[in-house]
């Protein structure tokens, strides 16, 4: 797999690619295993580093970890480490005291956590950005004709919960429309 | 429940399988209305779990889907993996939406947890008049092969849909959503799926820390059906919408009780809410967005009307400004 794909899948499991590129990644991802995997396993790191994963996939995720080291040592050593950026990651997964996969997986993330972009900027300083930027969306700071949006957005939220709750189409894709329901954040 | 309710509210693509079922399967094998009606038995009752893309506009997602079916009862679960985190949890009881961004989560009560019950009675001649199922062709999706079931919808009121089903389980691998000249609005695409023997109780929990959070939770406050009754409709609808559910409870962030009027064609489901308290102009008379669903909410005699559904932007706003509300308490459907 080239380097470009794997930029690629960092940047869809960020939700960082850009439409007519995501188009033809799911397209790939459809039909190539080995893309497929990939992703998969991306994802599955990515979780493991949140603490999200379920306590039963333990096992099952260091065969995988072991089973994505084997056929992509490539990664194990990117040119472009940034290990103070890992740290806490690799801090939270310690005190997650879960498997020794997990730390490898820790290592195997790194370009997805690191890609080199200058836009990247440390913790505290994109904090700082985002509050001072034109579309700072911290919840404390809401002038009252957003904090209006807000209440309306979280009744709009409800009403589709409920709507769903009623609605034909879970009869038949059960909690997949669900999917619909954005995060406080994202609202427009 | 009301008798109208479970009928008409219950979906009719699985009815389709009854009496459409044994006509296809003279020749080449299940036509479009078994498949359909498999999948919604299959998306009840198996034991899954899997990981799909949801796209729609510039939003695109991964989701995490896990769904036990232990002792008749239904449990699922959504994470969503990229993105604003949060979790949807779902089983008889009702729904429960975690957002950790507002440090919240809500409570829907369902008390029948009617969309949760098999589908059952439904009516096949009620579909036809405005939608077309034809079969597609078969190809691999999540490593499964899928066969392409098409729903075209016979006007511009509605959305049309393209869903491949897994020929093996029967459960859905993708699903297109299509506007009318046939673009795809959205699109829900499996990347693994694995049916299990069973779910363990610990993979319908969620992971999210929700101790310290704001919890919306008004169970119980339901009124009586019959006051729902009083005096509201809509006075325009797609042909072929008719009503199903009409209720009047509160919703956990909508201050005052609402009044809910259902109306469905059997596939696409247009819900009309008259909120009686509350500022009346708050996003008054424009469409927003939720995913392919539309909502359009428009102020109507000092109250607040919003209708919600997975339609056209245009029906919804017809609908929506369509409801009034007849004095006397008399109705108009």
């Amino acid at each position: 797999m080239s380097e470009q794909k794997h930029e690629q899948l960092s940047a869809l499991v960020d939700g960082e690619l850009g439409a007519d590129e995501t188009r033809v990644l799911l397209n790939e991802l459809e039909s190539d295993p080995g893309i497929r995997g990939q992703w998969e396993r991306y994802h599955l790191i990515g979780e493991a580093l949140r603490g999200a994963l379920p306590e039963r996939m333990d096992t099952g995720l260091a065969a995988r970890v072991a089973a994505a080291l084997e056929h992509e040592p490539a990664i194990l050593a990117p040119a472009n480490l940034r290990l103070h950026r890992l740290s806490p990651y690799l801090k939270q997964a310690a005190g997650m005291a879960i498997a020794a996969g997990v730390a490898v997986a820790a290592v195997l993330v790194v370009p997805v956590l690191v890609r080199e972009e200058p836009a990247v900027a440390p913790p505290q300083q994109v904090a700082a950005s985002q509050a001072a930027g034109p579309a700072g969306i911290m919840r404390t700071e809401l002038s009252p004709a957003e904090r209006s949006r807000t209440l309306v957005d979280e009744r709009l939220q409800d009403y589709l919960v409920n709507h769903y709750e009623h609605s034909a189409i879970t009869r038949v894709q059960g909690v997949l429309p669900y999917v619909r329901i954005v995060g406080s954040s994202d609202q427009r | 429940m009301p008798r109208t309710g479970s009928s008409l509210g219950a979906f009719l693509l699985a009815a389709l399988l009854a009496a459409f079922a044994q006509a296809a399967a003279a020749d080449s094998g299940p036509g479009p209305q078994a498949i359909m009606a498999r999948m919604a038995e299959a998306t009840r009752t198996l034991n899954y779990e899997g990981t799909f893309v949801y796209s729609h506009e510039n939003r695109l997602e991964t989701v995490r889907v896990i769904h036990a079916f232990q002792a008749g009862r239904v449990r699922e679960r959504l994470i969503h993996l990229n993105g604003t985190p949060r979790e949807v949890l779902r089983d008889e009881s009702g729904v429960t939406c975690i957002y950790p961004d507002a440090r919240s989560v809500v409570v829907e009560r369902s008390p029948a947890g009617e969309a949760l019950q098999p589908a059952k009675d439904m009516d096949v001649e009620r579909l036809a008049p405005h939608y077309r199922l034809t079969l597609g062709a078969t190809s691999r999706i999540a490593g499964r092969d899928a066969q392409e079931v098409a729903i075209d919808p016979r006007d511009g009121y509605r959305y049309g849909y393209r869903l491949w089903v897994d020929r093996d389980s029967g459960l859905l691998l993708r699903s297109d959503l299509l506007d009318r000249e046939g673009g795809v609005l959205e699109q829900i695409l499996f990347v693994t799926l694995e049916v299990r023997e069973e779910i363990p109780d610990s993979a319908l929990e969620p992971t999210i820390g929700v101790k310290g959070w704001s919890w919306f939770d008004e169970s119980g406050r339901s009124y009586p059906e019959q006051a729902a009754d009083e005096g509201w409709s809509a006075h325009w609808l797609p042909p072929g919408f008719e009503p199903t559910t009409r209720s009047i409870r509160r919703l956990q962030r909508v201050p005052g009780p609402v009044r809910y009027l259902g109306y469905s064609d059997g596939l696409a489901s247009v819900s009309v809410y008259v909120q009686e308290q509350g500022a009346a102009d708050e996003g008054g008379g424009r469409v927003a967005s939720l995913g392919a669903a539309h909502a359009y909410t428009v102020a109507v005699d000092g109250h607040q009307v919003t209708v919600v559904g997975e339609v056209p932007a245009e029906t919804v706003e017809r609908v929506a400004t369509s409801v009034r509300r007849t004095t006397g308490g008399s109705r108009d459907d």
